[in-house]
């Protein structure tokens, strides 16, 4: 009498995940979701979610259930009912907490560039969601409950990944945040390209850490050093003195898988010191640019007073790692003239939009594409320099003496919409092209 | 030495959140924790008398099983190993699950003792693995579960 009673209630516990994962399904059939790969998006959610609860049906309608030992069943039960929680949590962020569709036109700008360069195959199907801390993790696929109805895919390699994007809300609201978003990328292309884990011939797994293995300290450190690298040869000097802005005014924890803010400012500025180099000797006879390069000046010093203050840890394997990321994507490495940079920062600071002066040269489709590349890289770039240097025109700054939120805001729109049309006019050229 | 991890005698509580490494090791756990739990429902069902063509359970064991012992992937193996004790963890491991196939895909028989033993084996697996992935486990689901929502 005992084992009838529990079978029922393990059928009804079971009909009741399957009606929540029902109900979950239409939600996404029915949401809006801002990605652009948002029709992959729900036809992969879709299939997690048909396969979960057919199978779920087809348990709770059978007999097995029943048969088994009341304690293996908790223990099913219990792993079911683990599984569904996560699942479902994890599809409930991406439908209810997705960010604003400008990240996406950002993110977007630089996968297209990966595509094209032919770093990743296809893109990577991304959703960013907002969350505490800037992180990326994996879709958790439901595997073993596809296993039945897919035997083609393998268990322990899914064919398909799904990869979501954390960023707190702040950074939905600040575009100069948004650099923060292609160190996140960059650990997508990590997960692709497995350069750390070739270059230590394994991988390390986090308890290793947690024991205070120094290997596997520094495998971590070196992920994360590699993922700044890849996110500076995207965007160019901005992710630089981003980071030393967030040891500043230290915003995010940083879990002991991360190194400390100076190192990997210090790693970086290993990397760009010729741009760098560039811009404190350069001689301009212009005196608005002249009076941002000394700025900018005091800026590159300040960093590198940073350097004395230091005691970093560098992991022998770091130098091999970057020189063979540089090497693997040499046709990445940002390509932003200091002429360009004056250019767009002198238009900006006035609140003019910035437009490329560059001509269209149809028929000469490589050479085109490359000037391409840079545009939303001015923009981003000169639009945080003004931000951060306080750079705003005198009639500008005259103009929101009263109110310099109310500046600094509309300067934020500005360089957001200044990027939107950036990436516009790419896909138009790209589409004239083809 | 960096400063904040100068200290590598780190404190457990202030490691375990939601971090990608944790998720990871987290979807990992849930991996191979449903091995085990597929392998015990099988050898359960299998000493009942049901057999793969009728039960939907020992398919989705047999699936497992065979992507374990053909793809032998180290890093659950090693994840397995840890809930384990004693000499040749992972070659003793592998040939209990390849034991557990065989008896599953009926190419072995078993006696009543014998089923008795490989299900308390796999039990006593699957109670070391749960327990030594506690923290990570209520850590992950806490963030979903804390919510209310699709609790059943």
């Amino acid at each position: 009498m005992q084992d009838i009673e529990v079978g029922d209630l393990i059928r009804y516990r079971l009909l009741e995940i399957e009606r929540a994962t029902r109900r979950i399904l239409d939600k996404v059939k029915g949401t809006r979701l801002k990605s652009p790969y948002e029709e992959a998006i729900k036809e992969f959610l879709g299939k997690n979610l048909t396969s979960l609860s057919r199978i779920l049906e087809r348990l709770s309608k059978g007999d097995e259930i029943t048969k088994l030992k009341q304690e293996t069943l908790s223990k099913f039960v219990d792993y079911i009912r683990a599984e569904s929680d996560y699942l479902f949590g994890v599809i409930e962020d991406i439908l209810s907490q997705e960010a604003a569709a400008e990240l996406y036109y950002f993110l977007d700008f630089y996968v297209d560039l990966l595509v094209n360069k032919k770093i990743v195959e296809n893109s990577p199907m991304i959703v960013i969601i907002k969350g505490y801390e800037p992180k990326t993790y994996p879709f958790p696929i439901p595997s073993l409950l596809l296993s039945l109805l897919s035997p083609e895919n393998s268990l322990l390699s899914p064919n398909e990944s799904l990869w979501i994007i954390e960023v707190p809300v702040k950074v939905e609201s600040n575009i100069f945040e948004w650099t923060i978003l292609l160190h996140e990328l960059a650990h997508i292309i990590e997960d692709k390209l497995r350069i750390v884990d070739s270059e230590f011939g394994r991988s390390y797994k986090i308890e290793e850490l947690e024991r205070g293995n120094v290997n596997a300290m520094d495998y971590y450190h070196c992920k994360e050093y590699l993922c700044d690298y890849i996110a500076l040869l995207l965007c160019g000097p901005v992710w630089f003195f981003m980071l030393y802005d967030l040891y500043l005014t230290p915003t995010y924890r940083l879990p002991y898988t991360h190194p400390e803010w100076p190192s990997r400012a210090m790693v970086l500025k290993g990397r760009i010191s010729d741009f760098l180099n560039n811009i404190k000797n350069a001689t301009i006879k212009n005196t608005t640019s002249t009076k941002v390069i000394e700025r900018l000046t005091k800026l590159i010093n300040s960093i590198e007073q940073l350097e004395l203050k230091t005691v970093y840890h560098k992991p022998p394997q770091l130098d091999n790692i970057l020189n063979n990321v540089e090497n693997k994507l040499v046709n990445l490495s940002f390509k932003l003239s200091l002429e360009d940079l004056l250019n767009c920062i002198h238009d900006l600071a006035r609140f003019k939009p910035y437009i490329s002066k560059r001509p269209y040269i149809i028929g000469k489709k490589e050479e085109e594409l490359k000037d391409e590349d840079i545009d939303v890289n001015v923009i981003v770039n000169a639009g945080y320099l003004i931000y951060r240097l306080n750079l705003f025109d005198k009639e500008i700054q005259e103009y929101f003496r009263h109110d310099e939120y109310k500046m600094k805001s509309e300067f934020m729109y500005l360089v957001t919409e200044c990027v939107r049309s950036a990436r516009i006019v790419m896909l138009a050229k790209q589409a004239l092209l083809s | 030495m960096e400063p904040h991890i100068n200290d590598l005698e780190y404190k457990r509580q202030e490691m375990i959140e939601f971090e990608p490494v944790y998720v990871q090791r987290f979807n990992s756990y849930m991996v191979v924790k449903g091995l085990l739990i597929y392998s015990i429902c099988g050898i359960d069902l299998h000493s009942k008398g049901m057999r793969y063509r009728n039960s939907l359970l020992i398919r989705s064991a047999i699936k497992w099983l065979n992507e374990f012992v053909e793809k032998r992937n180290e890093d659950y193996l090693s994840m397995l190993a840890k809930a384990e004790e004693g000499a040749n963890l992972k070659e003793g491991l592998l040939d209990l699950l390849k034991k557990v196939l065989s008896i599953l895909k009926d190419k072995e028989r078993c006696t009543d003792e014998e089923y008795e033993r490989i299900y308390n084996n796999l039990k006593n697996l699957l109670d070391k693995l749960t327990s030594l992935n506690r923290e990570v486990e209520e850590k992950i689901l806490a963030r979903y579960r804390s919510r209310g929502s699709y609790k059943v």
